[in-house]
Formats: C-alpha cells, structure tokens, sequence
C-alpha cells in the first residue's frame, strides 16, 4: 500500500504541476552569483570554468562531437578526428570526410559559444565593484577580453558574421531586444582583432607557466586570427558563394580588406617575435636523429618547451572531461596493451611525401618506388614496372626530413621497442603475388606472410583485423606517450596540448609576408628557416609561398590547423575533388629477399568530395533566432 | 496488487495526460494541398537540358506572407526534370541557382492544385554527337560541345556507373581534362576509361560532361547512355 501513497502523491503532484510558479524557487544545492564574485578565489574558480570552454581544439575536440566532447557526448568517437578528413590523414574505419555529420553540421559550436559569451558577459559586469586592486582588476578584463576574442574567433570561422553580445540579455527584454541580427564577417573578425589588442593592452608578460592568457597568448591569437580573416579576404573568389547571406555582407570579405589583416598579422607576430621571451625549443641539433628526438619529445611533455609554447592546456587528471583518448586509437596494433581498438589514424603517403629530402632542399621529396620514378601511377601493383628493392623496410626513407619520424611510425622501425611490422604483401618465387589480402608463401621450409607476421598481434598493417591496422602504410607518432601502456579504459592520455607555439606564429608571419608583399621578408625568410634548421637542416631555402605552405603543412602537422587552412585558404573544394588519398604499401619479394613499395590508393576508401557550401556552417535555430542562415542550408 | 499498480499507473498516466490537455491532439492546419514540378528546358532546341542529381542546380523557393521565411530547395532529377507533390498552395519565389544554364530571373507564381513551372534557358554548354566504342582495353568516348557560354571551358569529364542517376558524386570510375579556354563546336574531344575498371558482362552508363568557368557552375552532360562493357 505504500507504493499507492506515492502514486497518489505523484499523481496530485503532478497535477499541481500545472500552476505557474513553483519552479522559481531559489536552488540549495548551487551558488548564487552573488556569492561567487564576493570573493576574489569565487572570481578565480569561475575564471577556471571559462577557461575549460574556450574553443581549444585539443585531443578533445573532433568534427563530429564539438568542443570537449568527452564531457558531453561520452568519449567514444570512433577514433574520427579533425585530422582523417583533411590530406593528412585517413581513418582505418571511417573512410570518407563526413561519418555521421554532414559537412555543415560538422565542427558545430553556436550554443556553447553563446553560454560562453553570456558568462564573459557576467564576468565583465561584475568585475568593476570587485574588492581587488585595480591591477588584479585589469588583469581580469584582459583575461576576459581574450576568451571574448577566443570565442568569437571560434565563431568567426564557422559561420562568417555572428551576432556580437557585449551585455548581458534577459529573458524578461523580449525577443525584440534578445535576436540580436548578425553583424557582417568584417564587422565580426575586426571585433575579434579588437578584443585581443584590449587582452594584450591589459595583460602582462604571465607567470611562465604557459597555462593561463597574457599579452602573448593574446597576440598569438590575433596572428592566428588576422591571417585566416586575411586569407578568407584573398581568396573568397576561389569559391565564391550566393545567396541571402551573402548580398548582406554576413558571408565574405572583399579582396580589398586582405592587406589590412595581412599587416595586422605580421604587426601582432613581429611583436611576439621581437620580445625576446621565447625561442625554438632546442634550436640548433647537431644531427637528424637529435632533431627527431627534440621535436618528438616537445609534444610529449609541452611542459619541456616552455621557451617555444606561447599558450598550454594541461590536463592533469584521468577520467571524464579531464584525460584525452589519443594513445589509445592512436598506438600502432603491436603496441596496444590492453586496448582493443588502437591503430585508427593512418597518416596519409600524400603528408609524407611532403617532407624535403636533406639532398634536395626546398623540394618536396616524394618517395620513390620504381626504376622509372613515375611518383603520380598510383594504380597498383604492375609486373611490368621494374620497382626498387630495399634490405631494410625504411632504408626508402633515407634522407628524409627527422620531422617524418619524430610524427609518423615509419614500417619496420622501433616504437616502445618494438619492431612494428607495417607489410601488406608478399610476392612469391613464381612472381605471383598476395596484396593486402591474408596468405603467405613457403620457401625452403619458411613461411612468409603478406602481412609480415603470422598473426595480428604480431603486426600493424592492411589487414582488416578488427579496423586496428594502418591502410596508408605509417602509423600514427606525434603525441603519443611512448612510456604509457594503455590500459582497458577511456580517458587515460594526460598529454598536455601546445595550442600556440613560436613555430607557428613564424609561419603565420611568412604566410603573411609573402601573401601581401609587404612586411620585412628577410625577417620572415629567416624565421621559416630557423624552423628548418631546428630540424637538422642545414641548407637555406627562399621565402616563396610554396615552401612557406610545405613548411607549415609539415611543421604542424596533425595540431589540427591543416582542415582550417584548407577553410581559410579555399583549397578545400579543389584538394577534394573526387579525392583519392594515398598509400604506401610495403611488399616483401621472396626471389630477392628484399622489400619492394607500391604507391596506391588507400584501400576501401571512396573518393572524398569537398562542397563549397562547407565554407560556412549551418546556423542552429533559424526558426527562432530569426537570423539569416548561411548560403545553401 | 500487481494488477492493481497497473490499474494506478495507468489512471496516473491518464490524468497526467488530460490534465494538461491537447498533448494528444493535431495541429489544426491542413496538410500540403498542391503539386509543383516542372523542367529546364533549351530554350533554342527544345529540349531537356540533362542535370545532376547530387550537388546539382537547385531551385530555391521561399513562400511569402512569412517574417523571415526559411528559403527551401529542390533538386531537379537526372533528366532535367522536377517534382514536390507536398507543397502548400499559396504564393511563392521561385528561382533557379547555381546551376549549368543561365537561369531567369526570381519569378513569382502561384502554386496551388498541380501547378507545373517550365523553365527555359540556354545552357552554358550543350555536348552533342556522344558516341561510345569498346577498343579493347578502353571505353573510348567522342564528342563536340556547342558553347553558349562566353567564359572558358574549364575541364571535360567522363563518367560511368551502374546507377543511371551517375554523376560527378556518384560514379565508380571517372577522368577528365583541363581545357581552360573557349572551345570549336567541330572539334572532337576523346576521353577514355580503361576497361579495368569495369566487371565484364555488365552494363553501366556512362556520361560526358564540360564545365563552365563561372562560378558556382554545375558540369553541362549528355543524356546517360546505358552501355555494355565486354
């Protein structure tokens, strides 16, 4: 009879439930506004909070999930990062650009920018009757200014022209006054170009640790911000777009805006360049192998590099919302530990092939498989090509750039002491041959194996074993934490993440340099080549655009950065075309004893087409909102 | 009792669900009423003027009487014709954009019972005299194009797939050329698909198609022909 008592409590409950006041009470169990700007460690710990929202596009950050992703929507993404949509990568799973999301649907951040804003907002309101010193309190707005700058930059780039909140709104205001209209995208990325130099006007030179905004961070983020408003300015007419949106200037920047935001991005770079307080994390190796030791350990710990790392977000602690998931999808099969699903980023052959040859600088030096050096057949096995032959699997990579090893697993070289195997076929004494395909073939009393070994703990490449094998042939280095075993559990990888670094700001500063024709290039040729040489190399190469664009593509490889260069660049539509992306395939020849390569088509993978609509993403909310939507949705 | 919890719980659900009201209930509009379909057709020959079907030309169409109504798309078929059976009656903007033909401009017509729209318009490019041959080892196509167009050809492509909707996205085996200049209608363009690609003993269709140097541009092609690889 109990249970009918509370059914008849729910019931009458319920029917109160109807009357118009009983949700305003006042919480218990949450802290009041008031209470938390009282105290000036109440102001720090919301500032905590306001941090963790910022638009970092770490480890955890993907196309399909948002922004921390593993706080919302539980942290099991598949292994689809930024990375295997753009030429750099692909997934072993998910093959084409868009998995779940549609292209416009992807990287969606609108609703949590906006709670973000409102808490800036908050933040901004109160911070003038706070008992601090006037200091602290400049220190606080900067702060703010600079997640204001953030967060609009986040926008900027997704949907063009946003709506720009600068006060609080309340819901008791009316619609009138809470749809606030778009501004136009200028309007918007000078907001953003505003907001950074009010954070660098009031912040300092920050306490060392890297973790929290000062005047650097600050103009590190205009660098980044001006170039991608300049270069959308520059090349808008590479896709131009129609419609509604863009007849009121809320999509687009015209030609004539790019050289004001080239300038403000070199200003903002030459400024943290000539500082003085940081330089290239270990700038001078004395040979390759150091040069691929130095920059591999830099993003293993960031906390090493605090000389080249501008801005860190650390994590600290495993579990939700506080560890990352990238050793476990990321470790080649071999090296898995407890993990079942490891091997998901297959670093394409079309990064590789980018990085220069020490013989050949200023080149890009791809790799050759055939007596012909046709790099461009990339239809397969052909008996009647005479291909190059190799004792050792990566004696193939022989003079490349160190950067190569220090980001992808190379085959047959040694991660976590392990001879990672990478072969997806083996060629038989009468010629014939297995590719990627399982079998082996007996000669003298040994079995040899098209996947180099007998079973599928014993090798990390091509088969379909679980989709934990690369298909491109390298497996995925940068990040990941050699001395870590993963274990049966998500959120484990502590890594901390370098969101802006000296090297990057460099490569800002020569893009920009070389994009508008003014600026100090002898500044900037320098810059691009301390890069170089801080990877062993020790010729020099011009300041043209092309080496510059290489440069970047290989120096900041998987740092997220390569999908919005293609957004900011335009190239997008025209790298994906009906896109195939690339494999290189080792194959074992038993008449020779030697390792052959074939350059194909990555396996099991459709072509991958780019549509400009993509530029810009689908705006939530159209109904209500009363916006204007992007062209095309 | 266990009967009895039903019985509660069931009484519970039904005050629950009443006491609110109209949860149950339709909206009090009535459903779509009216046909629009229609076709692009060349203005000079007569004739349909072949689409796409996936990222192909659009028309937009925006019902009036609304604040800030949302601009809603159709997609033509392969043909070059089109179709919503689910519309609304009552008046609407219509225009064709971003498509392979010079579109008119926003027009504003009524649509109610089956209302058909017919376009007509030049295309950018009409590909003309397609002929298809098997060499052996290649599916050779040959054909002329007529421009209409005064802006460059950009590039030609060939396509073949077993869906007779093939496309630029929707094709198992495709190439192309760059051309980026005006074109001769007497010229004869050849491109070819090695027959490698194909599983003998089926047929696929297969289309060439031209695209035109102006922005947002779709590919002008053939009518797909149903073809037998050997």
């Amino acid at each position: 009879m109990k249970l009918f008592k509370y059914i008849l409590l729910f019931t009458i409950v319920s029917l109160m439930g109807c009357s118009d006041n009983f949700l305003n009470l006042e919480p218990t169990d949450k802290i009041s506004a008031n209470a938390i700007f009282a105290t000036p460690d109440g102001v720090k710990a919301f500032m905590v909070n306001l941090y963790s929202q910022i638009p970092i596009e770490d480890f955890n950050s993907t196309q399909e999930n948002g922004i921390r992703f593993n706080n919302i929507g539980g942290p099991n993404n598949a292994g689809f990062y930024p990375w295997v949509i753009t030429d750099d990568g692909i997934g072993s799973q998910h093959q084409d650009l868009t998995w779940q999301k549609d292209g416009g649907d992807q990287f969606a951040w609108w609703t949590e920018g906006y709670a973000l804003n409102r808490d800036v907002n908050l933040l901004l309101s109160v911070i003038p009757d706070l008992d601090v010193d006037q200091s602290v309190k400049d220190g606080l707005f900067g702060e703010a200014y600079f997640i204001r700058a953030y967060l609009y930059f986040g926008l900027a780039k997704r949907y063009g022209g946003v709506p720009l909140i600068t006060e609080i709104a309340n819901i008791a205001d009316g619609t009138e006054v809470l749809n606030v209209p778009r501004s136009t995208e200028k309007e918007t990325w000078d907001f953003v170009l505003k907001s950074c130099d009010e954070a660098a006007s009031l912040l300092g030179d920050g306490d060392g640790t890297r973790r929290r905004a000062n005047k650097w961070v600050a103009l590190a983020l205009k660098s980044r911000a001006a170039l991608h408003a300049a270069s959308i300015a520059k090349y808008w007419n590479r896709a131009p777009l129609s419609g509604a949106a863009v007849n009121a200037n809320l999509v687009g920047l015209s030609d004539s805006d790019a050289s004001e935001y080239y300038s403000q991005c070199i200003s903002a770079s030459e400024l943290i360049m000539d500082s003085g307080l940081y330089s290239l994390y270990k700038a001078t190796p004395s040979n390759p192998d150091e040069a691929a030791v130095n920059y591999k350990e830099m993003f293993e710990d960031p906390n090493r590099a605090t000389v080249e790392a501008i801005f860190i977000k650390g994590f600290t602690l495993t579990g939700v919302d506080l560890g990352s998931n990238q050793d476990n999808w990321g470790n080649p099969a071999q090296t898995t530990g407890a993990w079942p699903h490891p091997g998901r980023f297959n670093p394409t052959l079309d990064l590789v092939d980018q990085y220069e040859n020490y013989s050949n600088p200023g080149q890009s030096a791809p790799i050759v498989t055939t007596a012909d050096g046709d790099v461009n057949n990339y239809n397969g096995y052909q008996p009647g090509r005479t291909y190059l032959e190799f004792e050792n699997a990566y004696d193939i990579f022989d003079g490349k750039d160190a950067r190569l090893r220090a980001t992808v697993i190379l085959p047959r070289t040694f991660w976590k002491g392990v001879d990672i195997i990478i072969q997806g076929g083996v060629i038989g004494l009468d010629g014939s041959i297995i590719l990627e395909n399982p079998g082996s073939v007996n000669v003298g009393g040994t079995e040899y194996y098209s996947y180099g070994a007998s079973a599928p703990n014993l090798y990390s490449g091509f088969s379909t074993f679980g989709g934990n094998m690369t298909r491109t042939g390298f497996g995925f280095k940068k990040f990941l934490n050699e001395s870590y075993v993963p274990i049966l559990a998500w959120n484990q990888s502590t890594t901390d993440w370098i969101d802006f670094r000296l090297a990057e700001v460099y490569l800002n500063y020569a893009e920009a340099v070389v994009e508008s024709g003014s600026g100090n290039t002898g500044k900037a040729a320098t810059a691009l080549n301390n890069i170089r040489k801080r990877a062993a190399h020790t010729s020099t190469i011009s300041l043209t655009l092309e080496n510059v664009l290489r440069e970047r593509r290989v120096e900041l490889a998987f740092e997220n950065k390569r999908y919005w260069d293609l957004i900011r660049r335009r190239e997008y539509h025209t790298e994906f075309d009906n896109r195939h992306r690339h494999a290189l395939v080792p194959v074992f020849d038993t008449r020779v004893m030697k390792y052959i390569f074939i350059r194909k088509e990555a396996t099991r993978t459709p072509t991958s087409t780019f549509v400009t609509q993509w530029y810009y993403k689908r705006i939530p909310g159209i109904a209500t909102n009363g916006l204007i939507q992007n062209p095309q949705y | 009792m266990k009967k009895l919890i039903n019985v509660y719980i069931l009484l519970t659900l039904t005050v629950l669900v009443s006491s609110c009201g109209e949860i149950g209930d339709l909206d009090n509009f009535d459903g779509p009423d009216s046909k629009f379909f229609g076709s692009v057709i060349d203005a000079e020959t007569g004739a349909f003027i072949p689409q796409e079907l996936i990222e192909g030309s659009v028309i937009e169409y925006t019902e009036l009487g609304f604040d800030n109504p949302q601009i809603q798309q159709l997609r033509f078929h392969t043909d070059g014709t089109f179709r919503n059976d689910l519309m609304f009656s009552g008046e609407y903007d219509v225009e064709a954009v971003r498509g392979n033909f010079f579109a008119p401009e926003k027009d504003t017509i009524s649509i109610n019972g089956d209302t058909e729209h017919i376009i007509r318009a030049l295309p950018y490019l009409r590909i003309k005299d397609v002929n298809l041959v098997n060499d052996g080892t290649n599916i050779v196509a040959t054909f002329k194009i007529d421009q209409i167009a005064a802006e460059n050809v950009k590039t030609l492509s060939m396509i073949a797939d077993l869906n007779p909707n093939v496309g630029k996205f929707l094709n198992i085996a495709s190439t192309g050329v760059d051309i980026n200049g005006a074109v001769n209608p007497d010229t004869v363009f050849t491109l070819q698909l090695s027959l490698n690609k194909f599983d003998l003993g089926k047929e696929y269709f297969f289309r060439v198609g031209a695209l035109i140097d102006i922005p947002q541009a779709k590919y002008n092609y053939n009518v797909p022909i149903r073809f037998k690889v050997e």
